[in-house]
């Protein structure tokens, strides 16, 4: 094996196949009588995903679990219900699209310059009580000083939000890329290993996870955004959903935070599994399915699928050596 | 004047169901390390199976009896089974806090689910004593007065197993330093699957008092989880009789608050909770 | 100007005074010893040079300039670094990527691309060269000991603050670790370190500071801390010598 080949392999990996992926998904819309299902399905996806990428993002390496998803996901959701309401868009969507991110980039910045200086198990329980404080005040304020339930935002087609859930995807994932590899990767790494030890080696650890934190909010702000817009009708219920903060969390552990994909599969795998039982006789066993497997992943899958699947790969071909070396 | 003396009087009488619904998290977050979700389903839990006993005509406060030991079974087979499994699984005490977590956020789905679907997500509601007594200077519901009572008498008996049995010297122990106490030749993970049990049957109890006074709804649990997690975190956690007193405390303030604009009681409980971890993560009674 | 000075240090613990009214000063090049007690303060003082708590009252300054207040990574990249008692390694990274943080963050006028060829030579002045790309979690603890201190030297600092860098080692690594810190000052870098082990402290120690109770009770050469009676005293009419803890 000669070192052009090796690169030739790598860049075939760290290119080529998103690169396919991402050129399949751009067809979706064109598969003839399937497309009109499959645009559905596969924005369903793309949320997911995006969700699950963008949390990953901060909670894979760092090790705080943060359950403030549906927070940021519910302002994206009231930027587009005050701008872009059914009576008349104020601004086109894509400043939409921007503002949700930089309302949930704002906040999360906030929120993370007070919170992220506790312990990990507090920050848990503080970002699990943003999400049900929004639902309340937002509530408040909409019953008891505006006297609404509900506000509604204008419809966009399917092939719109489809394309723009594309382009948010291909924003997260370039970003999570270069997060990892660059150096403010490394420093994700050492905080989620030893925070301490990270601040004496030079690390402006309260910084980076203030940051990173906040760029994933913002993915997640634009994505709710979107959805919005297929939903049309947003209210507090819908915007500021507790599960919206665990069902990513549960995809990315489920597919594993080692790595890129993992969170991606994992999203695609527990959507397609979600569609199903609510689509079949199971729909009222989604929460307990949901729940068993998050048990089962974290007593035995502890690096997820992605690790299962490397773990197999490393001992195929180690048995593949084992052969050669024999024979 | 008699506006305060009443936001004391019902804050007390709330505060008492906020305590021991915080001293059964408080045991198993502050012993067993799990900060348990799923806390506030086990007290739906046994406010329903309330409901379903005295629709059978059993007395409600008779009801506990069966309920309390139903969750203390359940809580400790579910923490030898699952949780137990995880701490062995985990390469440091960190890990093993978030991942059990991770794993009471299954929990919380799966009874959730098993409730809604034997149940529904409707409200339901019952009476009992539901007369009014003079308390201070306005009356109060009879049942709420009982239930109070009963929160106390629980909380206080409990203080006392702690302090005075063999039982409750090793769960301390295991609160201080849970590796030491094994090394000192407590039997860890009974200890800490007792205190889990424990706690499960504190939210069992709390459960059957909320029914009493109050309309039972599948969707209720999480909000007392919240209301518990604010109450530790104001007590110091792992400190009872810190739950104890702040169940108290924040029972007055949210009853206050109620009084004052309802719509924002939850707010109120986020805010003490901000202002508290930023101030004194600690908690008043921590070490 | 002393390079490293403290004046009327002290930090309370509740009631305890854990480090209380100390003086101390480090000049350049030098290599300086930090002795006394289980609980003496040692570790607290380093907690308190390196701003992992902040001195109330005292203050500590670092070239003449004020730091004690400052942020733990600022006072790494001014050129304070520091290794942990009990170790704090990036377990799950491997050793070159413990080291490499150190290059790329620490050190006041960072490089800009490759910090290799440094990261390396780090590594192969601690020795640790074999297993440059083996998960940190995966050493023995001599080894992480030593990754510790090449992570610290990656930061570039002026001086190097040693905590219990001998402590449970074997006496070939002790000798080796003794190397290691003379080869250390030979690089330039100032170095105070916290040890337990006499024969370590005496043998490379230019002046040492005996702490009890919180207190200075001491300073001096080695000669001089060898033949002082409240020294000795405090070693043994009070506490045993050479045990781990600080």
């Amino acid at each position: 094996m000669n070192l052009s080949n090796i690169s030739w392999r790598k860049l075939g990996l760290n290119a080529g196949v998103p690169l396919v992926i991402l050129i399949a998904l751009i067809f979706v819309p064109f598969y003839g009588s399937w497309a009109d299902y499959g645009i559905t399905l596969f924005s369903l996806f793309l949320v997911y995903i995006i969700l699950a990428v963008a949390w990953a993002m901060f909670t894979g390496s760092t090790g705080y679990l943060s359950l403030a998803t549906a927070a940021f996901y519910g302002i994206g959701f009231y930027a587009a219900a005050l701008l872009y309401p059914a009576e008349g868009a104020l601004v086109p969507l894509f400043v939409v699209v921007l503002v949700g991110a930089a309302v949930s980039f704002v906040l999360a910045f906030i929120v993370g310059a007070i919170t992220l200086r506790l312990k990990g198990i507090y920050f848990a329980m503080f970002t699990l009580g943003l999400v049900l404080l929004m639902y309340q005040v937002v509530n408040y304020w909409l019953i008891s000083v505006l006297g609404i339930r509900g506000i509604v935002v204008a419809l966009e087609s399917n092939e719109v939000i489809y394309y723009y859930l594309v382009g948010i995807l291909v924003v997260s994932i370039l970003v999570a890329y270069f997060i990892k590899r660059s150096k403010w990767g490394l420093a994700l790494r050492s905080i989620g290993d030893n925070e301490e030890a990270a601040a004496h080696t030079g690390v402006n650890v309260t910084m980076i996870k203030i940051l990173v934190f906040a760029i994933s909010a913002a993915l997640m702000g634009a994505v709710g955004v979107i959805v919005a817009t297929k939903t049309t009708y947003v209210d507090a219920n819908t915007a500021f959903n507790p599960m919206i903060s665990f069902s990513p969390a549960l995809m990315a552990i489920f597919g594993g935070m080692g790595n890129l994909y993992g969170p991606a599969i994992g999203a695609t795998i527990f959507t397609y599994i979600q569609e199903i039982l609510q689509t079949g006789s199971l729909k009222n066993y989604y929460m307990l399915i949901f729940g068993l497997i998050l048990i089962a992943t974290i007593l035995y899958l502890p690096s997820g699928m992605m690790g299962l699947i490397q773990n197999l790969w490393n001992r195929i071909k180690g048995a593949r050596r084992r052969a050669l070396t024999r024979g | 004047m008699d506006l305060f003396l009443n936001i004391f009087i019902g804050g007390l009488l709330i505060g008492g169901i906020y305590s021991l619904v915080s001293m059964g998290l408080s045991l198993q977050y502050g012993v067993g390390k799990v900060y348990n979700i799923a806390h506030g389903e086990f007290l739906m839990f046994g406010a329903f199976i309330t409901y379903w006993l005295q629709s059978m005509g059993v007395n409600p406060l008779v009801a506990v009896v069966i309920n309390a030991p139903l969750m203390f079974i359940v809580g400790f087979i579910l923490y030898r089974t699952v949780f137990t499994g995880i701490r062995v699984r985990s390469p440091n005490p960190g890990v093993f806090e978030s991942n059990g977590m991770l794993a009471a956020f299954g929990l919380y789905f799966i009874v959730q689910n098993i409730a809604v679907l034997i149940w529904g997500s409707t409200p339901y509601s019952y009476q009992y004593l539901n007369t009014s007594v003079a308390l201070g200077p306005s009356d109060f519901h009879l049942n709420r007065i009982i239930a109070a009572v009963f929160a106390i008498a629980i909380g206080v008996i409990f203080y006392i197993f702690l302090a005075s049995t063999r039982s409750g010297k090793a769960i301390r122990a295991a609160a201080q330093d849970t590796a030491t106490a094994g090394l000192m030749g407590v039997d860890i993970n009974f200890v800490l699957a007792m205190c889990f049990g424990f706690g499960a049957a504190m939210a069992g109890i709390a459960g059957t008092l909320i029914s009493v006074c109050y309309p039972i709804q599948t969707t209720m649990g999480l909000g007392y989880t919240v209301i518990a997690t604010v109450v530790i975190t104001l007590g110091g956690l792992g400190s009872i009789p810190g739950s104890f007193i702040g169940g108290f405390i924040i029972g007055i303030i949210t009853t206050g608050v109620a009084y004052w604009e309802p719509g924002l009681a939850v707010a109120a409980y986020y805010i003490i909770f901000i202002i508290l971890l930023l101030v004194r993560p600690k908690g008043i009674m921590g070490r | 100007m002393h390079l490293l000075e403290g004046k009327g240090v002290t930090i309370h613990f509740g009631g305890l005074a854990a480090v209380s009214d100390v003086d101390f000063y480090v000049d350049k090049g030098e290599v300086v010893g930090l002795i006394g007690p289980n609980g003496a303060g040692k570790t607290t003082l380093f907690n308190l040079i390196s701003a992992a708590l902040q001195p109330k009252p005292g203050e500590i300054f670092f070239k003449g300039k004020k730091i004690s207040g400052m942020a733990p990574f600022k006072i790494c990249r001014l050129g304070i670094a520091r290794t942990f008692q009990t170790v704090k390694v990036f377990s799950n990274l491997p050793v070159i990527d413990n080291v490499r943080i150190g290059a790329l963050f620490g050190a006041q006028k960072r490089l800009k691309g490759n910090v290799n060829p440094e990261v390396n030579e780090l590594i192969k002045f601690v020795g640790l060269t074999e297993v440059a790309n083996t998960p940190a979690r995966d050493l023995t603890l001599a080894y992480q000991k030593r990754i510790e201190v090449a992570r610290a030297l990656a930061t570039k600092p002026e001086v190097l603050l040693l905590d219990e860098m001998m402590a449970g080692l074997n006496p070939t690594e002790l000798t080796e670790s003794m190397e290691l810190v003379k080869k250390i000052q030979q690089r330039g870098v100032t170095v105070v370190m916290i040890e337990h082990v006499m024969r370590a402290i005496m043998g490379i120690c230019d002046r040492i500071i005996v702490l009890d109770y919180g207190k200075k009770i001491a300073e001096g050469t080695p000669k001089e801390i060898a033949g002082s009676k409240t020294v000795i005293e405090v070693y043994l009419g009070v506490t045993n010598v050479g045990s781990k803890k600080a």
